[in-house]
């Protein structure tokens, strides 16, 4: 692994997330203008953690967020598309990331929240009524990065995500569905956002998501499923919230992601690789399979 | 020469693909700008639904077009007559039937399907379970599919005793199906509950579930499905929230309460409260002793001096009261007499570690499985599922008697599966504190769990009382988990992996901490001990922090309470 040529790959993804923002005439960037909000927020994040942030249009991101918000308080994927929390939340996470929350009506970002949520303590995704943890998850986190959590029903709200914990210590996108990587990922993340982790049976959700680590030593999302680089990053990210990264050969994840991606240096890495891989691998916050 | 000739087709063949790309991006561009304007301008119009079906067939992730079109459907319900309705919904579900013939996984697609169903005045149930089918044949795992038919289920009424046969008949074809397995563990519950109301599955409808898995880890023995079904079917209801121990002591004077589950105190409607000689203590301030978290098991409370007189006897009354409500307001209560003279007084319940009891017919139906998974261990040696369902079974049936061998297949495992090595090791030292808690009730003072192979620790709670430890020659990495020794004076952590202390700060009454062989080596690492007040003894011996004079020095600063510095 130490013979890899790490500071050329580096750059490498450097150059390609720099140079993104040029290429508005792209296929790749047309189509994906829908989730364009959380792509920015992945694009700088990445950069964030290899030390580039600088190489970013700081003014003209910032910019194009407050273009973002709509007069309900959400905020949309970008201009014309509808407010929805998944694009909220990566809003929030780009401001916080340039420490520019002032940039939006944080009052608002709040109501639009919290009315998202339902009597049962769930959330929907935007008005039309989809109901999945996910939101569950983007609800949370936004609200805690405004530190306004107690303008929602905290109590409700983990109820309901427990009602979506399953026979395998997992969790589902609604009560009654299976457990799925990235599902565990934000109920888990949720939970210990609100400091409630003590309700995941650890032992029994860590064996889960150490038996996603295959042979070849990647990591799939569900049981007798294919690996990929998008699920190592729900399932490392879950183990590691729970205390049991060490459950799995961490050796072996690096040198499969080594082998897929031309990899180096550390567990931090597997976030690089996972937000650099975002177009490629398609990881999406609304579309992991 | 033939090289070239193909290097120059594919650079054609890029160039084609670039120009239909370019083509497309147009298309697509234009068509989402004359959606908007339409959107925009408020028209909810055929044409809206015409140009979002071409956009959305090869881009079902764009949900704002989604959004428009429930928009259009949702005007055409609120100003159109029922039959016209009806007709709109029935091509709404026809156009997505095509885009799931596409795209199956399509969260957009799926939501939208959901959303006209219920919307239209007549849906056709029936039709709907079918397609169920269809896709599910397609693709057993699709969780969207199967997501979708619970709520087809959920609406048109059909018994939860249909839906395990619908996962008989899928198991029944094929045995690698997370997904059927997974569902049965809702459905089993919900058709056979327990009369116990643990929320488990009838007795007897559990062993014949134990054939079935059999039947199926007996065909492909490397399918995970079957076996995770089965390590649930071993599984136990759920703990409910009960007062567990409580102890008092006259120096310091203090009371201690260890509840069955975490709950955080003064909140959720749960509230702790002690009474000594049936006089209520006024305010009790309850303080966590688990670190870095609002919910814990152990609650201490240091009771106000001349409470508790310094000889006399006294009887110590726990109260915790829960409940959502005041119809569903629960009280229970735990007391014990500190007798005149004694120091301190503890009173526990009985907790099962291990298995709880079991009727004959369980016995003997886990005794054949044991039984035929040794014989699967036989057929397919170093199958680790046979291996680690062996040695489930074993704790289930005889955990104490057993240990031994438990003990060897978990070491077996670690060489076999070595990705897990560590979730082995982990969980034999869980077992290991099962037995050790099961045998020991009325746990002594002084504990013993010296060489014993621990990679980790769990239950401390339950060694709250204890005075003196040795956990001598272990294999422990972390003992964040010693927060809970809040009566430990004597602790002896020699001979294990500890690069830090954390967790062994704030432990109120420790004197004496042996901490030999470690590999302390900073003053971080044992900054956490300057808050044990009572800590007169450190031993540091053999740590790479006691060959470092700077590092010495600092130790002694941050440590004066400490009398006795042992560093060579």
């Amino acid at each position: 692994m130490a013979n890899l040529p790490s500071v050329l790959f580096l750059e490498k993804h450097i150059n390609y997330i720099a140079a993104y923002e040029n290429k508005k005439d792209d296929y790749e960037y047309v189509m994906t203008e829908y989730l364009r909000m959380s792509g920015i927020y992945w694009g700088i994040t990445a950069m964030d953690l290899m030390h580039q942030l600088d190489m970013m249009d700081k003014v003209q991101i910032i910019a194009f967020v407050k273009q973002c918000q709509h007069k309900c308080g959400g905020i949309s994927s970008s201009e014309n598309h509808d407010p929805h929390l998944l694009y909220t939340l990566s809003a929030v996470q780009i401001l916080c990331t340039y420490d520019a929350l002032d940039t939006i009506d944080a009052d608002l970002v709040v109501d639009y929240v919290k009315g998202l949520q339902q009597p049962d303590g769930s959330f929907v995704g935007d008005k039309w009524g989809e109901v999945d943890t996910r939101f569950s998850f983007c609800a949370l986190a936004c609200l805690a990065l405004l530190h306004r959590l107690e303008a929602i029903d905290v109590n409700k709200a983990v109820q309901h995500i427990l009602a979506c914990r399953n026979f395998d210590g997992g969790f589902g996108t609604r009560p009654g569905s299976e457990s799925h990587a990235g599902q565990i990922y934000c109920c888990v993340g949720a939970l210990a956002i609100v400091g409630r982790l003590h309700e995941v049976d650890a032992d029994l959700l860590g064996w889960w998501l150490c038996e996603r680590q295959l042979p070849s030593g990647g990591l799939n999302g569900r049981p007798e499923k294919l690996p990929d680089v998008c699920y190592s990053w729900w399932v490392l990210s879950s183990l590691t919230i729970i205390g049991r990264l060490h459950w799995i050969d961490k050796v072996q994840v690096l040198s499969t992601f080594l082998q897929t991606s031309h990899w180096s240096k550390g567990m931090m890495c597997t976030y690089k690789l996972v937000l650099l891989s975002s177009r490629s691998q398609g990881m999406q916050m609304n579309r992991y399979e | 020469m033939h090289g070239r000739l193909k290097v120059r087709t594919t650079a054609e063949q890029q160039e084609i693909k670039r120009k239909e790309r370019a083509e497309k991006v147009k298309k697509f561009q234009a068509g989402l700008h004359r959606v908007f304007q339409k959107r925009d301008a408020g028209e909810l119009d055929a044409e809206a639904l015409q140009i979002t079906a071409q956009l959305l067939a090869g881009n079902p992730d764009v949900s704002t077009l989604w959004n428009y079109r429930r928009a259009v459907l949702q005007h055409y319900i609120d100003t159109k007559s029922e039959d016209e309705v009806q007709a709109a919904c029935v091509e709404e579900l026809d156009f997505l039937e095509s885009c799931l013939r596409v795209n199956p996984k399509s969260y957009g697609v799926w939501h939208h399907r959901a959303w006209t169903l219920s919307g239209a005045p007549r849906p056709d149930w029936t039709r709907e379970l079918q397609l169920c089918d269809k896709f599910l044949e397609y693709d057993e795992r699709n969780f969207h599919c199967w997501d979708h038919r619970r709520f087809v289920v959920k609406c048109s009424g059909v018994s939860a005793e249909a839906e395990l046969e619908f996962t008989d008949t899928k198991i029944s074809t094929n045995f690698s199906n997370y997904s059927s397995w997974y569902y049965r563990s809702k459905l089993l519950p919900i058709v056979h509950p327990a009369t116990d109301g643990s929320g488990r599955v009838a007795e007897a409808e559990l062993l014949k579930e134990f054939q079935l898995v059999q039947n199926a880890f007996f065909t492909d023995p490397n399918d995970q499905s079957a076996w995770f079904y089965h390590r649930w079917l071993l599984g136990k209801g759920e703990q409910r929230l009960a007062l567990d121990c409580i102890h008092i002591s006259r120096d310091p004077c203090r009371a201690s309460v260890r509840l069955t589950k975490p709950v955080k105190l003064g909140h959720d409607h749960v509230s702790l409260s002690i009474s000594v000689d049936g006089k209520p203590v006024e305010d009790c301030r309850w303080k966590n002793a688990t670190r870095g978290s609002d919910y814990g098991m152990l609650w201490t409370y240091d009771v106000p001096r001349g409470t508790l007189t310094e000889r006399g006897e006294h009887v110590i009354t726990a109260e915790l009261s829960s409940g959502d409500n005041d119809d569903d307001d629960k009280r229970l209560s735990l007391s014990c007499t500190l007798p005149a003279d004694r120091g301190e007084c503890k009173m526990a319940m009985r907790t099962s570690f291990c298995r709880s009891r079991m009727t004959a017919a369980k016995t003997e139906t886990l005794t054949d499985e044991l039984e035929s998974c040794k014989q699967l261990d036989e057929l397919e040696p170093n199958n680790k599922w046979a291996l680690l369902t062996i040695v489930l079974l074993m704790r289930a049936l005889d955990p104490l008697g057993r240990e031994a061998e438990t003990l060897d297949y978990l070491s077996q495992l670690s060489e076999v599966d070595p990705y897990r090595g560590n979730y082995y090791r982990d969980l034999g030292s869980k077992f290991i504190m099962e037995n050790v808690l099961e045998q020991q009730q009325h746990l002594e003072d002084k504990v013993a769990l010296k060489d014993k192979g621990l990679t980790a620790l769990y239950y401390t709670e339950y060694l709250a009382t204890v005075s003196e430890l040795n956990l001598a020659s272990n294999k422990l990495t972390n003992v964040s988990q010693c927060c809970h020794l809040q009566c430990v004076t004597k602790l002896i952590l020699d001979d294990n992996e500890l690069e830090s202390c954390v967790g062994l700060g704030q432990l109120p009454l420790l004197v004496e901490l042996s901490l030999q062989n470690n590999k302390l080596s900073t003053v971080d690492a044992v900054a956490p001990l300057s808050t044990c007040p009572r800590l007169e003894r450190l031993d540091l011996r053999g740590n790479p922090m006691a060959s470092d004079c700077a590092v010495v020095e600092s130790v002694r600063a941050a440590l004066p309470q400490v009398r006795e510095l042992l560093l060579v």
